[in-house]
């Protein structure tokens, strides 16, 4: 990268960071930023920065949002007794695309995983058996990835949630297994909440 | 069957095309020519590892950056398979056109039993080999089953970190222990159910032993059902407990199980002479070779690497009209031509191997 002026190279640098983009998609990205008129190279930089700035967490499900409580928590139409827990905010939106669930949900942002130095601590668990205890949930479906850590993630909930006697459902094997919730197209993932089993 | 091949800068191979018959295809040459390397491409081709424990990177021609092998096959589906090996990795992994990035998915188009002298170790060596060899044959028969032993293998991993932290009680731990008894069982059952098969088609017959009787019989931590295997992991992970917090590892599971191979009730690793060894293989691996044959009405390539080192005139006729009989496309390789009987129908093709050169 040498052979570019300092700002372009860091902006390739900069951009090369994000996942599954290269160097050379990176450097196609950089050009286009650099030949884009001036409002809109401000518009990108204030937008990028407003993420940082107005997102925080639901201080109840732990959600991207900018108010809080978040939207979905706030929702009183919706059924206050059934949680759903995910892996990330990107999970809220594949299942919400369905239209299947009208519950509440609880982001981890995580799973369990050794490897990564990931335990139950790192995760937003506590604060699950939290709601779990302070109200009336009868039931809580587990809708981590069907992957070894999202099933093992969803085993540990179904086994810290059993004194308070609420019924833990794992969504049903619809989802082929290794797979990404993320990646499901809606009727797979409806299929999927329809059918949830008990751990 | 494999119809054409390509190699370019493999091993000592610059470049070379190949076209093979449905019959025998013999490989003759001297010592370190490239017979061997040549039946080592075509299996990476399928398998995308060596027979012959080496990394691929190792098999680029010195002084050469990359190795692209090429093979034509047919049989229940026409495959065209591709690899490409650069400084990096793989750099394509392709079949009929389509590239492939993962290579669980590429693998499983076509079936390879090899018979080299080094699988003695198969009977000689470490149990590592024989799991190897029993995952192998699962994989083969049944496609699902890698996955399930990549499971297996992520959970175990999972827990080992968990131990060499030095944690190993806790609603954690304990997650990571059930799961690794569920996970384990899948794998106990296939394989279990693998090693049935095989003794059926060794209680048929071979024409390499008269008539002593092989018999394989899984060597786990627990036997029985699914569930019942599971349970059994389970209460053998929690009572090895205190060995486990000592080596900081699991110590107990299908990757600590083994396979026992008898012949008329003695297990064979106790024999004295090679020559038998090489027999309860040679009947192990027909058994393989007819158990592909049922699941998949279609005869599996037959890789003989020297066999005329390892095996008598007698067993060698044996094997080769047996082969024959079943239909199988062999390639096989010798020093001497002549070492091969029965060699020489019309639907087989001799080649000579020089110096990483193939002459028809
Ligand atoms: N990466 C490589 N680059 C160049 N040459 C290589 C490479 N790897 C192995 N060789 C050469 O290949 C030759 C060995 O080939 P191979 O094992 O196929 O021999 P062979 O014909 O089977 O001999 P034998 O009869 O002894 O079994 C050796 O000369 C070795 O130096
Ligand atoms: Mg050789
Ligand atoms: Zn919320």
């Amino acid at each position: 990268m040498g052979f570019f002026a300092k700002p372009i190279a860091q902006l390739i640098g900069e951009l090369s960071k994000f996942p599954g983009i290269g160097e050379k998609t990176a450097t196609r990205l950089a050009f286009h930023i650099l030949r884009s008129s001036r409002e809109d190279a401000e518009s990108l930089a204030g937008t990028i920065l407003a993420v940082k700035e107005k997102i925080r967490l639901c201080s109840k499900c732990f959600n991207i949002t900018d108010e809080d409580p978040c939207r979905i928590c706030k929702d009183t139409r919706r059924q206050q007794d059934v949680l759903c827990v995910v892996e990330g905010p990107q999970d809220v939106a594949v299942i919400e695309r369905t239209g299947e669930f009208r519950g509440g949900y609880h982001i981890l942002h995580g799973v369990l995983s050794p490897i990564n130095g990931i335990g139950p601590d790192d995760l937003r668990m506590k604060s699950l058996v939290r709601r779990v205890a302070d109200r009336d949930v009868r039931e809580v479906i587990v809708a981590t990835n069907p992957k070894v850590e999202g099933e093992a993630t969803a085993l540990y909930i179904a086994k810290l949630l059993k004194p308070f006697g609420v019924k833990v459902t794992r969504l049903a094997q619809g989802l082929p297994m290794g797979g990404e919730l993320e990646y499901f197209d809606a009727a797979t993932v409806s299929a999927a909440i329809e059918g949830r089993r008990d751990i | 069957m494999i119809e054409e091949l390509y190699l370019r800068n493999f091993r000592n191979y610059g470049e070379a095309r190949l076209s093979f018959s449905s019959g025998i295809n013999l490989f003759c040459g001297e010592n370190g020519q490239g017979k061997t390397n040549l039946l080592e491409a075509i299996y990476l081709l399928g398998m995308l590892s060596s027979f012959r424990k080496a990394e691929a990177a190792s098999m680029v021609k010195k002084g050469e950056e990359t190795f692209c092998i090429s093979g034509d096959f047919t049989g229940d589906g026409a495959y065209k398979l591709l690899l490409e090996k650069g400084p990096r990795g793989w750099e394509k992994i392709s079949a009929n056109g389509s590239l492939y990035r993962k290579k669980l998915d590429y693998l499983g188009k076509i079936r390879i039993v090899v018979f080299s002298p080094d699988e003695i170790e198969l009977i000689q060596g470490s149990p590592e080999g024989r799991r190897r060899y029993i995952d192998r044959t699962c994989f083969n028969t049944s496609h699902h089953y890698l996955k399930q032993l990549k499971n297996y293998r992520r959970v175990l991993k999972q827990r080992n970190i968990l131990l060499k932290k030095g944690i190993f009680r806790g609603e954690e731990f304990g997650t990571w222990t059930e799961r690794l008894a569920l996970a384990g069982a899948k794998i106990v059952k296939e394989r279990a159910a693998l090693i049935e098969k095989l003794n059926q088609k060794l209680s048929e017959g071979h024409p390499f032993l008269g008539t002593d009787s092989i018999k394989l019989r899984y060597v786990g931590t627990c036997t029985g059902d699914e569930m019942d295997v599971s349970q059994g992991l389970l209460d053998k992970l929690t009572s090895s407990s205190h060995v486990e917090r000592c080596r900081r590892t699991t110590v107990s599971g299908p990757h600590r199980d083994d396979i026992e191979i008898s012949v008329n009730g003695t297990v064979a690793k106790a024999f004295s002479s090679r020559g038998e060894m090489r027999s309860v293989l040679l009947a192990l691996k027909t058994a393989e070779t007819a158990l592909y044959d049922d699941i998949w009405g279609e005869s599996p390539l037959i890789l003989l690497d020297d066999v005329a080192s390892e095996l008598d005139i007698g067993r060698r006729s044996a094997l080769i009209s047996f082969l024959r009989e079943k239909g199988n496309q062999v390639l096989m390789t010798t020093t001497e031509a002549e070492n091969i009987p029965l060699f020489g129908n019309k639907e087989d093709t001799l080649f000579r191997v020089s110096e990483g050169k193939i002459i028809h």
